[in-house]
């Protein structure tokens, strides 16, 4: 069943993870990249040999998340897409779900993997993460929130093009006043090798002896939700989770993590799990490969040391 | 300031168990997410601020009313619940279609909040999609919000940036985590919160008939995880187990 699809990311490296999924769906029909205000990034992603679209609105900012939205149906709607696939970050879901509303259409986020059969299935975490399900839209319209990392990049390939959109698009309300930066030192933990993970279980004082650790290990430090949002040790970004990040790392060495369903759907995937915490009864010693049943302060030194 | 916020009954997934890989939600208590309580307190601090009210907004099954004492408890001053069988298992297309025709029928107020997602579904697309039927303005994962003369300003975080943006009242706004630490209510509150004002309303009240799902889910099971769980007696001997795995 060929089918068009319209891809929507803000960077190269995200996009051309969103057109390898694409071609798992596309069955013949036509991907489109649609961007916006970016001449050099639909450069840059035509180059894996698909089209793309800059959509070149006066006042259109990203901020808005109506008018954005807005700007991607007319071009679904030029190129016949009755698929739209966008990345599973924070922007891709907003203008994402706006889009499927727009569109009458069904919005599946944070999608692990597409298959294709008549139809297209998406799997995705439910329930917290506890379960995976499978499921498909009854709408003749989709949009589908790929995660990051889910898929490789597209390679380059011949034969793409870029086009402009030059339109005015009814704004949604939303004035951008101000933007900055957050701490560009935080490192992606989705592409570490080793991790090793704070959680609820650590003090305070141990948190340099866990960056010794992940040092030598050549690994990064993460953390569980609790311990960026409540404690405010680390950024946001290090947390592992349903609403942090997937990571598949080789090694996951979890220090007083309890084991939430929330925290392991986001590790679920890595090669091996030990995990260090005082309480036998946590959750994690039947989600770990290793358990070690000991009091961080005692661990967190004692491996630091063997290492 | 005059909010609604709309908030999600969930299962307690702590005390969510499997059997045959698939969960068992019978017996499962129901409750608030953790993110639309973290909405709920940055509205009542919001109102504490600016005066108003803050209006809990929830659909459901028949539990919903006790559901709601948590929220009445926690702040909300009134609450507008949509409880029928047929809301039992929707799917967020619908949700949104339900929430959005009672808010049409609310009065006046000036922001609708919602959590950035559910902590069960964590889709984290009925306030796109409530916004998208209203056509008012939507801001999305807020960190901080401000309401001057009729209008908010929004500090939104992304992963690598935070935006500010601003926009006319009423706006739809989605709220993170980092918004504000939900409180533990007084026993005065709790004992109050059965006595706050309620509306109950159905499918009819809301005017809508039927609202068609968009999404089917084919199978939602347990995925095998296969670990050794292997419990080691010391820091050397799992230091042993890592090298014997070639991971160190």
């Amino acid at each position: 069943m060929s089918r068009n699809v319209l891809i929507f990311g803000e960077r190269g490296n995200q996009i051309r993870e969103l057109i390898t999924a694409a071609r798992l769906v596309v069955e013949g029909g036509s991907t489109v990249a649609a961007v916006v205000n970016d001449s050099a990034l639909a450069e840059e992603v035509s180059a894996s040999g698909i089209a793309a679209v800059n959509i070149t609105s006066a006042g259109l900012n990203k901020a808005d998340v109506a008018a954005v939205a807005r700007a991607l149906q007319a071009v679904a709607s030029n190129k016949d897409a009755a698929v739209v696939i966008v990345s599973a970050d924070r922007r891709g879901r907003l203008v994402g779900s706006y889009l499927a509303q727009l569109m009458n259409a069904a919005f599946i986020s944070n999608t692990d993997r597409v298959a294709c059969t008549d139809d297209i299935i998406c799997t995705r975490n439910t329930l917290g993460g506890m379960l995976c399900a499978e499921q498909k839209s009854l709408a003749a319209n989709q949009v589908i929130a790929i995660s990051a990392k889910v898929y490789d990049e597209a390679p380059s390939s011949s034969g793409g093009s870029v086009e402009e959109l030059q339109d005015s698009f009814e704004a949604g309300g939303v004035s951008l006043i101000a933007e900055s930066s957050k701490d560009t030192s935080v490192a992606d933990i989705t592409e570490a090798d080793v991790l090793v993970v704070v959680g609820s279980g650590v003090e305070k004082d141990y948190l340099d002896q866990v960056q010794a650790i992940a040092d030598k290990l050549s690994g990064l430090v993460a953390c569980t939700k609790p311990v960026a949002t409540d404690r405010k040790w680390y950024s946001e970004e290090l947390v592992i989770g349903i609403s942090g990040k997937t990571c598949k790392p080789s090694l996951a060495l979890l220090f007083g993590v309890s084991g939430q369903v929330q925290f392991y759907a986001g590790i679920r995937d890595a090669k091996v799990i030990a995990a260090i915490d005082k309480d036998q009864n946590a959750l994690i010693t039947g989600l770990a490969d290793y358990v070690l049943i000991a009091d961080t302060t005692d661990a967190i030194p004692g491996i630091g040391a063997a290492l | 300031m005059e909010i609604i916020v709309a908030m999600k009954q969930v299962p307690d997934l702590q005390q969510v168990r499997l059997k045959n890989k698939e969960a068992v939600l019978e017996g499962v208590p129901l409750t608030f997410g953790d993110i639309d309580k973290r909405a709920l307190e940055a509205a009542v601090q919001l109102r504490d601020t600016h005066e108003g009210t803050v209006h809990l907004l929830s659909i459901g099954n028949e539990e919903l009313e006790d559901t709601a004492k948590e929220a009445l408890a926690g702040g909300a001053d009134a609450a507008t619940l949509l409880i029928s069988d047929e809301f039992a298992d929707l799917d967020s297309a619908q949700v949104a279609q339900y929430l959005a025709a009672a808010i049409k029928d609310m009065d006046d107020y000036d922001a609708v909040l919602f959590g950035e997602a559910s902590g069960d579904n964590y889709s984290g697309q009925v306030a796109s999609r409530v916004a998208a039927i209203l056509g008012y303005p939507l801001i999305g994962y807020a960190q901080k919000i401000s309401y001057e003369n009729g209008s908010v300003t929004v500090e939104c975080s992304y992963e690598s940036k935070v935006e500010t943006v601003v926009a006319a009242c009423p706006a739809v706004i989605s709220v993170v985590s980092d918004i504000a630490e939900p409180r533990i209510p007084a026993v005065t509150a709790i004992l109050k919160a059965g006595k706050k004002p309620k509306e109950i309303m159905d499918e009819t009240d809301v005017g809508i008939d039927e609202a068609s799902a968009v999404i089917e889910t084919l199978s939602a099971l347990a995925p095998d995880d296969n670990r050794k769980c292997e419990v080691v007696d010391d820091v050397g001997a799992l230091i042993g187990a890592l090298k014997a795995e070639k991971i160190l």
